[in-house]
């Protein structure tokens, strides 16, 4: 399978504090990676440099065997998508408003591309309201004309899981996306996981529930210290003492 | 150009009023956390309320503006009670605040207007004596002026850095939530702290309305020298606003003898511009706020 | 679902008030159409009137998605207005050239001036880019009133602006009233439409939440230089308009103090919608005839109700009247259509 998604040597201090001391990751085209660890263990770190929410100190994230540069916004528009441990959505925008947004990383190309946009869209709505919606279908997620400010928490996870998956992305993160979601939800997205995956997209999927990660992943990544202490099959993880007793034992 | 020893007396007799303003805004900020724009309005309606009860009531000077500090401090403690602590309560952004203390101060203005009139009110002195040095007349008002605001400004860095409640604003500007599960009386040191920083402001309006030729528009031009100064010397201790006030009275001198008064506003927005993209923090700061 | 029909039947979070945006907007139209011939064309006083209500809208719709919708407190707002102004003043006393073009090089200025702004407080937020903007916008009434006098006129401004005339026709103070009102309506129609498209969403959702609208691929910076200079571009024809009805400009009409005025009128009316900033248009109007302009208690009323709006109703009076209204429709169609 062809490589899609590289880190490379990755370290990060925040001030003196190492965060991250050593990271090497891959994710082939069509794979689903699950990455475990326990809190502090350094997996929404490893996201946000990823995604360029946050600057690594060291090393660097290759995308289809090219360094990836630049702030979120040229990442996302380069297809790295990702959602947030703590959903990050506009209490004053309806789910359906919310999860249109991530229609800017296949939208705003280019600032020309920025600039008619702005201009038509105050004539004409291109908005591809239909995707939206399909979208949210496919994860199980309905009421999409309530206000993000009085959902539950499951559903602005699914909300932006949503916002994720309308970008269209190569590459997605989902950073813990299923505390507070109920059942459906959760198959919703395992299925829409596995679509993805069949299209040959890349998955990193971050969540406490090893349980829920391992029946999806094609393979896993423990990180400990700020560094990968174990990685490998599903398989071969689950039946690997070592692995449950480090995840187990400090989770 | 010789400058002379009495130009710098004024410089520095402007530079602490401005001092104080910055003065104010750092109390006001400190636990609130608030930019109070409306500092410069507390000034204006003391320095109008002293020169209106004085000219036009004959109150005696010195109970004016014992009158003029009176009401200003009442001015600060509502706008914390009225304004700022219920919309806080309710906001987490920053707009809404400024958007209302905008209204504030807008509000302040209008009011003067219909209580002072909107011409310029001319203010006479605490006192008319002078006494000549080297030559030079020096009115007895502005020693009064400079030893009062260096006296504040003393006082309140000793208040803040030893006294009790002093430093618990310290504590709560750091983190409210810690602060008060320490038992510190969160509301009542932010009610203490906005009616000291309404109280000084008043100080600095009712002791500058003989030279400044107040009108109702003087609070906003009040309000921007005294963040500007802010700006300069930053939040780091209570003895950078007069670092910062001192500064930007010598440089606006100076700009006026060189460039000639008209550059003001143009030194003013460079000298900001400078200040918020070389040292955010100020000149002088212990700790970068982060945003 | 197909777009065409969504756009037919928008769900409910896609309408103001539970009205489609198209009913907002003929409601709007008619309101204007009544305002203009029942009230503006009436008398000269009146039509001023008029004047003064167009010339608040269009700089408090201006201020609508740069700081309503993204939150960035821009207060150089006289400066744009001042473009405005000022274009029309110099193409008309001082060239041949045909006034019309002035509008979109006041617009052009604007949204420059505006860049230049944007670029200079790109780090700033809250009450340090207030201070910054302020600033700027005196730097420029500096420049207006008495640095630049030889090319504004300074503090005695610019007279002679001839009237406005396009191909033969010649547009007299009625007739600017009424393209004034249309381009009310437009403008407002115009930002209530963007600011539900994927543009002004990501613009609201920014404002919430910068590193999720990076994450989405919403390149904030030149996402928040455009939203500066449109805004700009929109309150230069407050001053477009103004200088063509006037036949002259004094410098005195461009000081911070309109800045303070405009920037409650979007709350007075509600921020909900760009209607908002029309209806608070109209309500100081409506206050100053009512009490005489500047010298009565009406700017303090003014600001005393925008004061109390911030502190008890943030919804501004469109948010009262969408609370009764929902309130109103839930009573009349049963509870459980919610």
């Amino acid at each position: 399978m062809t490589e899609l998604l590289a880190c490379r040597d990755i370290g990060k201090l925040y001030g003196g504090v190492v965060a991250l001391k050593k990271i090497d990751l891959a994710v082939d085209a069509g794979e689903i990676v699950g990455l475990v660890g326990a809190n502090g263990a350094g997996k929404s770190t490893l996201i946000d440099i990823i995604s360029g929410n946050t600057r690594q100190s060291r090393g660097a994230v290759h995308l289809r065997g090219a360094e990836v540069r630049g702030g979120p916004a040229k990442r996302a528009r380069a297809g790295i998508s990702r959602t947030f441990q703590l959903p990050q959505v506009a209490h004053d925008l309806s789910l359906r408003e919310n999860i249109a947004c991530g229609l800017a990383a296949p939208r705003f190309r280019s600032p020309y591309r920025l600039a008619a946009e702005w201009f038509h869209s105050a004539v004409h709505d291109t908005t591809d309201w239909g995707l939206v919606e399909e979208v949210s279908r496919s994860i199980g997620l309905s009421g999409l004309e309530r206000a993000a400010g009085t959902v539950s928490f499951g559903d602005l996870r699914l909300t932006e899981v949503a916002r994720a998956l309308v970008q269209q992305p190569d590459f997605i993160m989902l950073d813990e996306p299923f505390p507070g979601v109920d059942d459906d939800g959760v198959a919703g997205v395992l299925a829409a996981l596995r679509e993805l995956s069949a299209q040959g997209k890349g998955v990193l999927l971050v969540d406490h529930n090893v349980d829920i990660v391992a029946s999806i992943a094609d393979s896993l990544v423990l990180i400990a210290e700020g560094e990968v202490a174990i990685e490998g099959s599903v398989e071969d993880c689950m039946a690997s003492q070592v692995f449950r007793h480090r995840y187990i034992g400090v989770a | 150009m010789a400058i002379h020893w009495i130009d710098a007396l004024s410089a520095v007799r402007v530079g602490l009023m401005y001092a104080l303003l910055a003065l104010a805004y750092f109390l006001f900020a400190r636990t609130t956390g608030t930019i109070n724009f409306a500092i410069g309005g507390y000034a204006m309606v003391a320095g109008l309320l002293y020169g209106s009860v004085v000219t036009r009531v004959g109150v005696p000077p010195v109970l004016a503006l014992v009158a003029a500090v009176v009401v200003a401090t009442a001015l600060g403690s509502l706008t914390e009670a009225l304004v700022i602590r219920p919309i806080a309560a309710r906001h987490r952004d920053e707009f809404v605040v400024v958007l209302a203390i905008a209204a504030l101060l807008f509000v302040l203005q209008q009011l003067a207007g219909m209580l002072f009139g909107r011409r310029a009110v001319v203010a006479r002195p605490l006192t008319d004596s002078a006494f000549t040095v080297a030559g030079q007349t020096v009115g007895v008002h502005d020693v009064i002026t400079i030893v009062l605001s260096l006296a504040v400004v003393v006082l309140v860095g000793l208040w803040v850095a030893r006294g009790r409640s002093g430093r618990m604003t310290r504590a709560i500007g750091d983190n409210e939530d810690a602060a008060r599960a320490l038992g510190i009386p969160v509301q009542r040191i932010r009610m203490l702290t906005a009616s000291t920083a309404g109280g000084i402001a008043g100080l600095a309006g009712a002791l500058a309305a003989p030279q400044a030729g107040l009108t109702i528009q003087s609070g906003v031009t009040l309000s921007i020298v005294g963040f500007i100064a802010l700006v300069i010397g930053g939040t780091g201790t209570a003895y950078a606003p007069l670092v910062g006030g001192i500064v930007l009275s010598v440089l606006e001198a100076g700009a006026s003898l060189i460039f000639g008064s008209a550059s003001r506003d143009y030194l003013m927005l460079a000298a900001v511009l400078l200040v918020f993209a070389i040292r955010p923090e100020g000149l002088f700061s212990t700790r970068v706020r982060t945003t | 679902m197909t777009s065409t029909q969504i756009a037919t039947a928008l769900p409910r979070d896609r309408r103001v008030l539970g009205v489609q945006t198209w009913t907002v907007a003929a409601v709007a139209l008619a309101a204007l159409a009544l305002a203009y011939f029942g009230f503006a064309v009436t008398s000269p006083y009146r039509l001023d009137i008029a004047m003064t209500f167009t010339m608040y809208s269009l700089l408090a719709l201006g201020m609508y998605v740069p700081l309503f919708l993204g939150g960035n407190i821009d207060l150089a707002y006289n400066a744009y207005y001042a473009a405005g102004a000022y274009s029309v003043a110099l193409v008309g006393a001082r060239t041949h050239l045909p006034l019309l073009v002035a509008v979109p090089i006041g617009a052009l200025i604007a949204a420059v001036l505006a860049l230049v702004v944007g670029l200079a407080t790109t780090h700033l937020s809250g009450f340090h880019l207030a201070l910054a903007t302020m600033l700027a916008g005196l730097a420029v009434y500096r420049w207006i009133s008495s640095t630049g006098a030889e090319i504004t006129g300074g503090a005695d401004g610019i007279g002679g602006i001839p009237r406005l005339e396009v191909l033969g026709v010649e547009f007299d103070r009625e007739l600017l009233v009424a393209v004034g009102f249309l381009a009310v309506w437009l403008v407002a129609l115009c930002l209530s439409r963007f600011r539900r498209a994927l543009p002004g969403l990501s613009v609201r959702l920014n404002r919430a939440s910068p590193a999720a609208a990076e994450a989405a691929g919403v390149p904030t910076r030149s996402m928040k230089l455009m939203s500066l200079m449109s805004g700009a571009a929109i309150a230069s024809l407050g001053g477009t308009f103004i200088a063509l009805m006037n036949q002259f400009i004094l410098a005195d009409s461009f000081s911070h103090d309109i800045v303070f005025l405009i920037l409650f009128l979007p709350m007075l009316g509600g921020i909900a919608s760009p209607w908002g900033a029309v209806i608070g248009a109209a309500l100081l109007v409506l206050l100053n005839e009512a009490s005489s302009l500047l010298e009565g208690p009406g700017p303090l009323i003014f600001g005393g109700a925008s004061l109390l709006i911030l502190i008890l109703l943030p919804g501004g009076l469109l948010g009262i009247a969408a609370t009764t209204w929902s309130t109103w429709a839930r009573r009349s169609r049963g509870s459980f259509d919610d």
